[in-house]
């Protein structure tokens, strides 16, 4: 516990590297949907129809395996359905 | 036919003016002739790295505008023949540059120059284009820096997005210490996020600063590591197979060894 500053220096490459992994997987995605952001604004019309989606909808782009995923999570709390 | 290269970044302040300066004198130094073109028109920079700023008397708007000949604008190095500079402009904006007759410019050069080095404005925007239109390869500088990262990998999407595939990587100002401590990303980290070729590695390097203080690149004083790492990025763009250099911590006496 003593030492944890430490430990948590020496790491800090290998967190550049992760974070840089994360950010441009979505930031080449978007790259390559320029409709995107239009997308995902009707997507939040369309899923706000039903669900209250207020707080933690994510819609995001991923690659993987030498495709592009649209991924949407919804989170679908207690008394949602309008 | 000579061979235009395009020296960019995305990220501004990684050493793009740097590296140009000194591959083109080291090219020069080779033997081939060169010609350096700096494109960061409103921001001229090139001309002071390489020491030549007091022989400027046209640049390339003049040259591309009919004010000045090709022989005039392009201005001799006081050290030898090989290598010419077109410096950018200081009065002009970057759209004042008009593509054509850059490009037509460039197929000039091609015939009297083995090797022409353009310096790319910072950015992404108009001046960027330019800069590498007219280019066979690109070699995009970055450090080993998560903004300079990024602007990079956004930088070769736009290049690929135009037909643009000959691109490599210069590493710049690495720190084998911090890289060993973890500290830093090494040049392998930073290649398999980037997912281009590797051109080279220069390390960090503090006397840097009194290269361009005196305006003497880096690649003249051949003794130190900094020259090899440019010199055998210059060798391979001539073609060779040239080992990537390794770069170790310096030790203890060294670093003493250093100071005497």
């Amino acid at each position: 516990m003593l030492f944890d500053f430490l430990k948590r220096k020496r790491k800090s490459a290998k967190l550049a590297t992760e974070r840089l992994h994360i950010i441009l997987a979505h930031e080449r995605g978007m790259a390559r949907l320029p409709f995107f952001d239009d997308l995902k604004s009707d997507l939040i019309k369309v899923l706000s129809k039903y669900i209250d989606t207020k707080d933690a909808l994510n819609i995001s782009v991923s690659h993987r395996d030498g495709y592009d995923f649209i991924e949407i999570n919804v989170p679908i709390t207690g008394n949602s359905s309008k | 036919m000579g061979k235009i290269y395009t020296i960019t970044s995305g990220k501004g302040g990684v050493g793009k003016s740097t590296t140009t300066a000194n591959l083109a004198l080291g090219m020069a130094i080779a033997g081939k002739k060169v010609v350096a073109i700096d494109l960061d028109i409103g921001l001229r920079n090139l001309d002071m790295i390489l020491g030549l700023e007091n022989r400027i008397v046209y640049n390339i708007i003049d040259l591309l505008e009919g004010r000045a000949k090709l022989n005039s604008a392009l201005i001799r190095d006081k050290r030898g023949d090989n290598l010419k500079l077109l410096a950018a402009s200081q009065t002009n904006s970057k759209e004042d540059l008009s593509k054509e007759k850059f490009l037509d410019l460039l197929n000039l050069l091609k015939e009297q120059f083995d090797f022409v080095f353009i310096d790319s404005p910072a950015g992404i925007e108009t001046g960027f284009s330019n800069a590498f239109a007219g280019a066979e390869g690109v070699i995009i500088v970055a450090t080993p820096e998560i903004s300079s990262i990024r602007d990079a990998d956004r930088v070769v999407g736009i290049l690929e997005a135009n037909g643009k595939h000959n691109i490599s990587l210069i590493v710049n100002r690495i720190k084998p210490e911090m890289v060993k401590k973890g500290e830093m990303m090494s040049q392998d980290d930073i290649l398999q996020i980037l997912a281009i070729d590797l051109l080279g590695i220069v390390p960090d390097d503090p006397k840097m600063i009194e290269y361009t203080n005196k305006g003497e690149p880096a690649v003249l004083d051949k003794i130190s590591v900094t020259a090899n790492a440019y010199i055998n990025i210059t060798r391979r763009l001539m073609g060779e197979d040239v080992p990537q250099l390794e770069l170790k911590p310096k030790s203890f006496l060294r670093k003493l060894f250093e100071r005497l």
